[in-house]
Formats: C-alpha cells, sequence, structure tokens
C-alpha cells in the first residue's frame, strides 16, 4: 500500500495537494459556526450533481412529455420520488447555504483586501447558481415553469434595437417549446454546471493563496511563530474537517427532514402552480419567481418602466459584487464597527421585506413598502464609500479572541 | 405518501364532512377538512372514486397495483372494487373510459385528470369544492 502511494506521488502531486489544502492549510482557531456554510455548499453541490444525473436518464425535454417524464419520475421510477426531492431541496438547500456564506462574508469583511478576488469569483458563483436554477425550473414545464420562462426570458426583450432577435435567440423560436427545453436542458446540464465548478475550484484555491478570514476580521498570518506557522492557526485537518462533518451531519438532518416530511414547504420549495401542466393559452393570475430571486423581482415590480426596472434589477444583483470597493475602512470585522453593524442588520431586513413582496400577488399596497426597502438597500451600498470612512470603530485586537 | 396525499383529498372527504373551519383565500370562505387519514378511509374513499369520478376523470399517473400496494388491498379487491371502466388493468393507470374528445365536445372542455390536484389547489379547496358542489 505504501509503495503504491509513494508510486503515484511520484507521478502526481496527491501528497503536496493534501498537504497544501488539509493538512498544512492553516485556518484561524476562532471560526464560529457562520464558517461551516462554505463546506455545506460543497456538500449541496455533490447532491444536486448525483441526484441530477439520475434525474436526467429519465427526464425527456419534450413539450408534450416533459411534465409527464417528471411524473413517471415521481410515480413509476424506483426511488424516483427521492431523487426529484432530493434535488428539489437542494436547489433551494444551496441557495439558502449559499446566502448564509454572503452574509457571513457581509458581516466579518471577507470581501476586503487581501480576498477580493475570493469574493469576486463567489460572486460569480452566485450569479451562476441563479441562471442554473432558473434553468432547472423551467425543465419539469408545470405551468409557472413556462409563465416563469416567458416573463424571464422577455426581460431581455428590453435590451435596446436587438432585444427581439436575442429573446428569439434564448428561446429557440418565438415562444417557449420543445427547442426551449432542448437548449435549457443542455445549459442547465452541461455548460452551467461545468462553469460553477470550474468557479468553485477557483475560489477555494484563491481563498488558500490569501487564507481564511475570522470573526475578529485580523490577519493570523501577521503573527507567526518561529516555524513560520500562524500563532493563531490551527490545521484545516483533522481541526476543521472534524467541525464541517459535524455539520455535515445536523445540515443533513434538516435536509432529510426536509425532503421526507414537507419537500414543498408548502409551496416555497415547490411552488403549487407547477403541479399542473404548462398552459400557454391561459396567464396564471400571479407569476412569482421562487422564494430565492423574489427580492430582486420586487425590485423590478417597484419601478412602473419596464426597461427602469430591469436597470434597477440588474444594478440590485450586481451591486455586492463591488464591495471591495465601495467598503474603505480598514477594518473588517462588523465586531468593531457598530455603524456598520446597524447599516447590516438594516440591509437584511429590507432584503427580507422585499422577498416577502416579490412573492406576494402585485397590490398598490405593497408598492411603497417595496419602494422604501428598495431604496434601503441601494442607499447601504451607496453610502459605504463615505460612512466607511468617518464612522468610528472599536479598537481592534492584535490576536484573535477566543 | 403519494397516496395519503391523493386518496385522503379526493376521497375521504366525501365521507368524513367534518365541521367547517373557515379559512380566506383570495376572498373566498375555504373549509377545511376534518379527517383521520386511516387506511380504512382511504380504501372507502378510493372505492367511492372509482364508483363516481372515475366515470369521467383520470389518474394517469397513478396505477392500479400502486394503490394496492399503498392502501394494503389485494389484487381481487382492487379489481373488484377500483377497476371500474372497462379494458382497466391492473399494471395501468387509472383511466376513464370516456374519451377525451367525446368530452370536449359534449361539456366544452375535457375533465381534468385529477392525479395532481390536491397539490395544485390544496386540500381545502376540494373540499370545499365537493361540500359546495
Amino acid at each position: 500500500m505504501k509503495g503504491l502511494i509513494n508510486w503515484i506521488n511520484d507521478r502526481f502531486p496527491f501528497r503536496e495537494m493534501v498537504r497544501e489544502h488539509l493538512t498544512e492549510y492553516y485556518a484561524p482557531k476562532n471560526f464560529n459556526i457562520w464558517f461551516i456554510f462554505g463546506s455545506l455548499a460543497l456538500v449541496v453541490l455533490g447532491i444536486q450533481i448525483v441526484s441530477g444525473i439520475f434525474l436526467l436518464i429519465h427526464y425527456q425535454p419534450n413539450e408534450k412529455s416533459a411534465f409527464d417524464s417528471v411524473q413517471t419520475i415521481m410515480y413509476d421510477v424506483n426511488w424516483g420520488w427521492l431523487l426529484r426531492y432530493a434535488h428539489t431541496t437542494g436547489a433551494s438547500m444551496f441557495f439558502i447555504v449559499v446566502y448564509l456564506h454572503m452574509f457571513r462574508g457581509l458581516m466579518y469583511g471577507s470581501f476586503k483586501s487581501p480576498r477580493e478576488l475570493v469574493w469576486m469569483i463567489g460572486f460569480a458563483i452566485y450569479l451562476v447558481l441563479m441562471a442554473e436554477a432558473y434553468l432547472g425550473y423551467v425543465l419539469p414545464y408545470g405551468d409557472m415553469s413556462y409563465w416563469g420562462a416567458k416573463v424571464i426570458s422577455s426581460i431581455i426583450e428590453a435590451v435596446p434595437l436587438i432585444g427581439d432577435w436575442l429573446t428569439s435567440l434564448v428561446r429557440g423560436g418565438f415562444g417557449i417549446g420543445t427547442e426551449t427545453l432542448n437548449r435549457f436542458m443542455a445549459y442547465h446540464v452541461v455548460l452551467v454546471p461545468l462553469i460553477l465548478i470550474a468557479l468553485v475550484v477557483m475560489h477555494i484555491l484563491a481563498l488558500h493563496q490569501v487564507g481564511s478570514n475570522n470573526p475578529d476580521g485580523i490577519e493570523i498570518k501577521a503573527h507567526r511563530g518561529p516555524d513560520g506557522i500562524p500563532l493563531d492557526g490551527i490545521p484545516f485537518h483533522p481541526y476543521y474537517t472534524v467541525k464541517d462533518v459535524y455539520g455535515m451531519g445536523v445540515f443533513l438532518i434538516l435536509f432529510s427532514a426536509v425532503m421526507f416530511y414537507a419537500p414543498t414547504v408548502n409551496g416555497l420549495f415547490i411552488e403549487h402552480a407547477n403541479y399542473t401542466p404548462a398552459n400557454p393559452l391561459k396567464t396564471p393570475p400571479d407569476i412569482t419567481p421562487a422564494w430565492y430571486l423574489s427580492p430582486y423581482y420586487a425590485m423590478l415590480r417597484s419601478i412602473p418602466d419596464k426597461l427602469g426596472g430591469i436597470v434597477a434589477l440588474a444594478i440590485g444583483v450586481l451591486l455586492p459584487f463591488f464591495l471591495p470597493w465601495l467598503d474603505r475602512s480598514p477594518v473588517k470585522s462588523v465586531r468593531y464597527r457598530p455603524v456598520y453593524f446597524a447599516m447590516v442588520v438594516i440591509l437584511v431586513i429590507a432584503i427580507a421585506v422585499l422577498g416577502w413582496i416579490g412573492m406576494e400577488p402585485a397590490s398598490p399596497a405593497l408598492l411603497l413598502p417595496g419602494r422604501i426597502c428598495m431604496a434601503l438597500y441601494f442607499l447601504f451600498f451607496m453610502s459605504l464609500p463615505v460612512i466607511s470612512r468617518i464612522e468610528p470603530v472599536r479598537k481592534v485586537p492584535e490576536r484573535v479572541t477566543s | 405518501m403519494r397516496l395519503v396525499t391523493l386518496l385522503t383529498l379526493y376521497l375521504s372527504v366525501l365521507l368524513y364532512a367534518g365541521a367547517g373551519v373557515a379559512a380566506e383565500d383570495d376572498g373566498m370562505r375555504m373549509l377545511k377538512p376534518h379527517y383521520d387519514l386511516g387506511l380504512e378511509t382511504l380504501r372507502r374513499g378510493a372505492k367511492l372514486f372509482a364508483q363516481r369520478c372515475l366515470g369521467c376523470h383520470n389518474l394517469k399517473y397513478l396505477r392500479y397495483n400502486r394503490v394496492a400496494h399503498d392502501l394494503g388491498m389485494t389484487k381481487n379487491e382492487v379489481e373488484r372494487m377500483l377497476m371500474t371502466p372497462d379494458g382497466a388493468g391492473y399494471d395501468n393507470g387509472m383511466i376513464s373510459n370516456l374519451d377525451a374528445n367525446d368530452a370536449a365536445n359534449w361539456f366544452g372542455t375535457a375533465p381534468p385528470d385529477l392525479t395532481l390536484e390536491a397539490r395544485y389547489r390544496g386540500e381545502d379547496w376540494i373540499y370545499t369544492y365537493l361540500k359546495s358542489f
């Protein structure tokens, strides 16, 4: 066995990779629960890929048989219901985990120097994930799949001059149909996952290049022992692999509880309106996106102009990407920035309210609250360059606190 | 589990007309069904569905053998009580004898397949619909 490992290591840098990324990757010793969601996102990615492979075996990307093939998976394929529920639960869980992961970065300043690229690659992952979720949502070809596909792809019509041409290029025709399903399946199964996996690898490599942040937002590399190892660092393996495996156990219990006992989560993870086949002749009364996109949808609806709404939507989606430059404070962690703390709290409340509004039927009563929350959302990013320069900060400790 | 949702919602509500609790939904008052999910209830509901609803409505994704398995019925019982349409096969979906084209001509629209109705509209809706039929 040892001989075999040596034989491999002479020809492939397996030992070096394990050292660099696990046994000799030194992570700050003061990680808290917020630092679990990165590895959980990796777990969900694995669940999605495995369940997705099996779903693909039984799925038919055809407007006449797509809905039936999904129901065949649910009723006739052995363990098919489990595969599909794993995939639908995984889709929403992916966003829950990624949102918590991003919130951690926002709290502890993980987007700031030297981790700008970690944040930017991570944000690209989030954008790609939204595309992946949208494409996958269309495939079962339920009524909301159809109308969601129609509404979201009609956003492209707002592109000046070539809008109509571009829309029919994306749809594979003037409407949504078999051609749309064919290409959406190709994107959902091949193109987007490949990009996603490549970005995930880059995200981790970039992180390991600069080292992990921590709840105090201070650099552990600033204080090294005589052996060059950060004094406040502990090897990722075994210390954080154990922590992550424990977290994974807790997470999988929650995941299973949803998957086995409430896979639709009362229309939140699988919408009621998607339990009827696509009907191009009858527009449903309310077309709302899945919960993880609804804050942006609320922004879109807050602006009474198609192009204006789409511009607001695009800016709203892309603003967090620029956080490394918007935030000018030398202090990273929210622990030592009381004003920033208050801003983050307001931001989270604004996003939550927008998310709720986005899932409600459009109504004039919700227009004003939606606009206020949207203004708060934009104000967070717009005011950050100024406030981060003048805000009072608490004294940041030299070494990490326990 | 599928059966529990499906049959309970469709069928047993007919028999177990409990005291309705009102709930608001789109300005319409919805009744809330009260029934237990016992196998006996489901079996009676399945039988009732087969004798009445199956005259026009399909449960095309649900096979008779699945019903037999999930409700603990024998093949003989299923053949006798549930397989009411002519030419119904034990291993096939529950398909009505009513031809969809004929139905569309006679009623203006074909009766919808009801396999997923409970998940589409919810149990309260079905209960309210049946009670106010």
